[in-house]
């Protein structure tokens, strides 16, 4: 006979520890965080701004139902409302911010952090440890600088395409960070690990308003065609540890990009030929760039080499040339290398004589391939970074022409 | 255990009003008199002189001079069969009973013109027989009675079953009758080693039960199990297969069926052609087999009917349907009040537009509209037909329309509970979907304290059950645990023919498992 009343006790017997584990684990998990969804007071976009020695914090909560346009309340209301308390610290402005809100702000859906100008220039570090230390916040969202304005005013411009701003902030930038490869689309860990670490320093984009200030916070903003505000990114702004330092031009942030690798697809352009007078333009598509960094040590003096590679090809072509000639092709290939090298030089050039600060990560370079050498060094890597000696290789091919070989201009004379 | 014993003591010990009266009819336990008439005043005594049972008395043998009587149970036996086949020929015998001779030799020799006919002298076995549609023979001077089958009456013809459908495959089902059951499969598997016992069981009803099985596959330690569970069930009546269920059942607080059962003869005799046994009972057409394990809950008839790339896929499609019909509503509560950064952000404006307005927790939600789809559920199976689409009509625009637009549920839950619904509806076998209905409330609720902790929790403690369970010795989740690497082809997947040599059956087989040698034998 099968043994039914042994097992059976020891079952009763698992399944009461089983409980007994459970019971205790609730005990000690602490968070107790049952919420409806219709209590929550969902914030897409943070903004941090300085007010003398205290801290402006502006939530972008989601009015949801304006957003979902359910129960035909669509655009009646705006799809998103501004919150803002003044605090010493962040968490006391958070918390602060429960008298204005009628639900407690819910941080897990955060898009983006904007940090304005002000508040960067004066270092970061007392927001950050709140956000990461905090088990609310994701880290997979972005970062971003309000270039000359408050973080607050990016947080009230309605925009066009995204009923949210937030999202709109986010996913234009990553867009062109993918299209363009002048901004940059940093998550939050990556900034706080680039700002924690010593071989590496943070770049953040920045974005600016057009327009008129005050008509963006208004639905009328987007009932124009040509809305009044818009929201447009400019720029990097580099950092050393904590603190920002300036902005880099768009030359200058495209170099940058290079050097990261960031750039997967972009467009160069150059003159038809040098030094004429000549505003007619080639324009070159690169696809699949790749790039090498590579520390090396020649008689103890650091040297980092830059290797660039990629395919080209013409996308837009003013200029009378002969493009089914591959020599043809082949100058302007040099041409694209020449213009990338100079992108990459001036961003060099920019950190080691002005802001001397490592946003390449040169650092990195070292402390992997020369340990000993980053052991000996990394504490006066400040006067070692700007003596850097860089060489950068650039190898575009331009392999193709697209549809058509003739310039457009050509084909109009026969 | 104790909880058992105590519901055993308290519970079914009552007094049983049979028991006494059993024991006063020990009395009438005594062999039949040489008297025909005292035997009939025994009968009747008996039967209350019930008005069903016929008394044909009739001079029998040589020049008619030995009083006999036939007593048979008008509807339970074939009338025109009787008449035919019993009276008739009994009124023109010409031989008379010697003193000395058996009737029964003079019965198979000279007279009956039928099978089936045997002797009995008590008193008893004879009151079974004639209540079980025989035809009882009695005859002045002889102390015993014969017994002649003559079963017959009004019974259901062999139809489609209902409970099991399928596109393709064989379109017959049980029956209420015991002998046509035994029947179907024996028509599927004509093999000398079908093998079958026939019990009684019921102290009242006295219940035919006959179990079966393909001597030589099944392994004896389960055919003895088998036996030795059905001996000890101690009850006044079987009305269906699910009473012997309840009573050989491994684990009674298990919420899992531990016995497998179905309507359908080719799943049973593909049962038995693993190694398993059947138990038919009479008055059902649902089949009980054994051992039954949890992938045998996912198999249907058609997987093996249809080719076996599609038949996988369909069973992948029903483990996903089992895990939904367990944990929708439930991952659905924990997400959306525990772990809103769980979900896209436009899907989580979406829903918390929804829940706008709406008064109650998502835990109180779900489980008025779970309750309200089992509610439908139950009237719909328990209306009288004629009304049965109402039902539907209602239910539709009650769960579906009116409560979203009510406020008082969100569409999201809706299409939740329904969603759900639906895949409750795929498990193959009706009585494990009964096991996930039940749980799917308990993890609701599991949600709605702990969040996804609590789902895992309960899942863990699940699985813990499970792997525990045993279904006549077999562990309930082989072959996954233990593992058993050579019994995969008919779990997950469903293996093609070839690759089914080893048959996969999860029971204890004994001897040759392999299908070219079974062919041999």
């Amino acid at each position: 006979m099968i043994k039914v009343n042994g097992r059976r006790s020891n079952t009763l017997r698992t399944v009461c520890l089983i409980m007994l584990a459970m019971l205790c684990s609730t005990a000690v998990s602490g968070c107790w965080n049952r919420r409806e969804l219709n209590d929550l007071a969902v914030s897409v976009a943070v903004g941090v701004d300085k007010r003398n020695n205290r801290i402006l914090l502006s939530d972008q909560v989601l009015n949801v139902e304006a957003i979902s346009g359910g129960k035909g309340s669509s655009g009646v209301y705006a799809p998103v409302n501004l919150f803002q308390e003044e605090g010493h610290s962040f968490q006391e402005a958070a918390r602060k911010m429960t008298r204005k809100s009628s639900r407690k702000i819910y941080v897990g859906q955060l898009q983006v952090l904007v940090l304005g100008e002000d508040f960067a220039r004066s270092g970061v570090a007392k927001v950050l440890d709140h956000i990461s230390r905090d088990h609310e916040y994701r880290s997979d969202f972005l970062v971003i600088i309000a270039r000359e304005v408050d973080a607050r005013d990016v947080l009230q411009v309605f925009t066009p395409l995204e009923k949210t701003p937030a999202t709109k902030l986010k996913n234009s930038l990553e867009v062109s960070s993918k299209a363009w490869g002048v901004t940059t689309a940093v998550q939050f860990r990556e900034f706080t690990s680039n700002v924690i670490s010593k071989s590496r320093e943070a770049v953040l984009t920045g974005v600016n308003i057009s327009g008129a200030l005050e008509a963006g916070n208004s639905s009328d903003n987007i009932n124009r065609i040509s809305p009044s505000a818009r929201i447009y990114s400019s720029g990097l702004a580099v950092f050393k540890r904590d603190r920002m330092l300036g902005w880099l031009n768009e030359e200058e942030s495209l170099g940058y990009n290079f050097t990261r690798g960031h750039i997967k697809s972009a467009v160069i352009e150059q003159p038809c030929a040098k030094g004429r007078k000549d505003h007619r333009r080639v324009s070159v598509e690169l696809l699949r760039t790749k790039t090498k960094m590579k520390g090396s040590l020649e008689k103890g003096r650091p040297i980092v080499s830059i290797f660039i590679q990629g395919d080209g090809v013409v996308t837009d072509a003013q200029c009378e040339l002969d493009y089914t000639d591959p020599s043809t092709l082949d100058q302007i290939g040099r041409g694209v290398n020449e213009q990338i090298k100079s992108a990459i030089d001036s961003a060099v050039d920019i950190m080691q004589k002005r802001y001397n600060s490592d946003i390449f990560g040169f650092g990195e370079l070292f402390e992997r391939k020369h340990p000993s050498f980053w052991k000996k060094e990394k504490d006066n890597w400040d006067e070692v970074f700007p003596r850097i000696q860089v060489r950068i290789q650039s190898q575009i091919v331009v392999k193709q022409m697209y549809k058509t070989t003739k310039s457009f201009e050509e084909r109009m004379k026969g | 255990m104790s909880l058992m014993k105590f519901m055993n003591q308290r519970l079914f010990k009552q007094p049983n009003p049979y028991a006494a009266a059993n024991q006063s009819k020990a009395a009438s336990d005594e062999p039949l008199r040489t008297r025909l008439q005292d035997n009939l005043a025994m009968f009747k005594q008996a039967l209350h002189d019930s008005p069903d049972i016929v008394i044909r008395e009739l001079d029998f043998g040589e020049n008619h001079s030995t009083p006999a009587a036939v007593l048979y149970v008008s509807g339970l036996v074939d009338q025109d069969y009787v008449n035919q086949f019993i009276i008739a020929p009994l009124l023109s015998a010409a031989k008379a009973p010697e003193a000395e001779a058996r009737i029964i030799d003079i019965f198979n020799r000279h007279i009956m013109p039928i099978g089936g006919i045997h002797e009995a002298d008590d008193f008893d076995a004879l009151l079974t027989g004639l209540l079980s549609g025989e035809t009882v023979f009695l005859c002045e001077g002889y102390n015993r009675g014969i017994l002649i089958g003559s079963k017959g009456g009004e019974s259901r013809g062999v139809e489609e079953p209902t409970s099991q459908s399928v596109i393709r495959g064989p379109k017959d089902g049980f029956t209420e009758s015991l002998m046509t059951n035994i029947s179907l499969i024996r028509r599927r598997i004509a093999s000398p080693d079908l093998w079958s016992e026939q019990y009684r069981i019921g102290h009242v009803t006295k219940t035919k039960v006959a179990i079966l099985y393909l001597h030589g596959k099944a392994s004896m330690p389960l055919i003895e199990e088998v036996r030795a569970r059905l001996a000890r069930i101690n009850i006044d009546g079987i009305l269906e297969s699910g009473y012997i269920e309840g009573w050989i059942q491994d684990n009674p607080q298990s919420v899992f069926p531990t016995v497998f059962n179905s309507e359908r003869p080719d799943v049973i005799s593909a049962g038995l052609l693993e190694g398993r046994v059947a138990i038919v009972v009479d008055g059902t057409p649902f089949v009980l087999l054994v051992p039954a394990l949890f992938i045998h809950f996912f198999q249907a008839a058609e997987d093996y009917y249809q080719r076996y790339d599609i038949s996988t896929l369909v069973r992948w499609l029903r483990y996903f349907g089992f895990v939904i019909a367990l944990l929708g509503p439930s991952l659905y509560i924990a997400i959306t009040t525990f772990h809103h950064d769980m979900l896209p952000p436009e899907l989580l404006v979406s829903l918390s537009a929804q829940r706008e307005g709406i008064p109650f927790p998502a835990f109180i939600e779900a489980l008025m509209m779970e309750l309200t789809f089992e509610l439908l559920r139950e009237a719909g199976i328990r209306l009288p037909r004629a009304v049965g689409q109402s039902i539907s009509i209602v239910g539709a625009l009650v769960i579906g329309q009116a409560a979203v637009q009510a406020g008082i549920v969100s569409a999201a839950m809706v299409i939740v509970v329904s969603i759900t619904a639906i895949a409750s509806f795929t498990m193959p076998s009706y009585s494990f979907g009964i096991s996930v209905r039940m749980l799917r409330f308990a993890m609701m609720g599991l949600a709605a304290c702990l969040g996804l902790f609590g789902i895992v929790a309960g899942v863990i403690m699940m699985i813990q059950h499970l792997c525990n369970l045993r279904s006549f010795g077999t562990p309930y989740m082989s072959p996954f645990s233990p593992v058993q690497q050579n019994k995969f082809q008919d779990t997950l997947i469903r293996a093609p023919w070839q690759f089914m040599h080893q048959t996969s059956s999860t029971a204890h087989t004994r001897g040759a498992s392999d299908q070219s040698e079974w062919k041999k034998e």
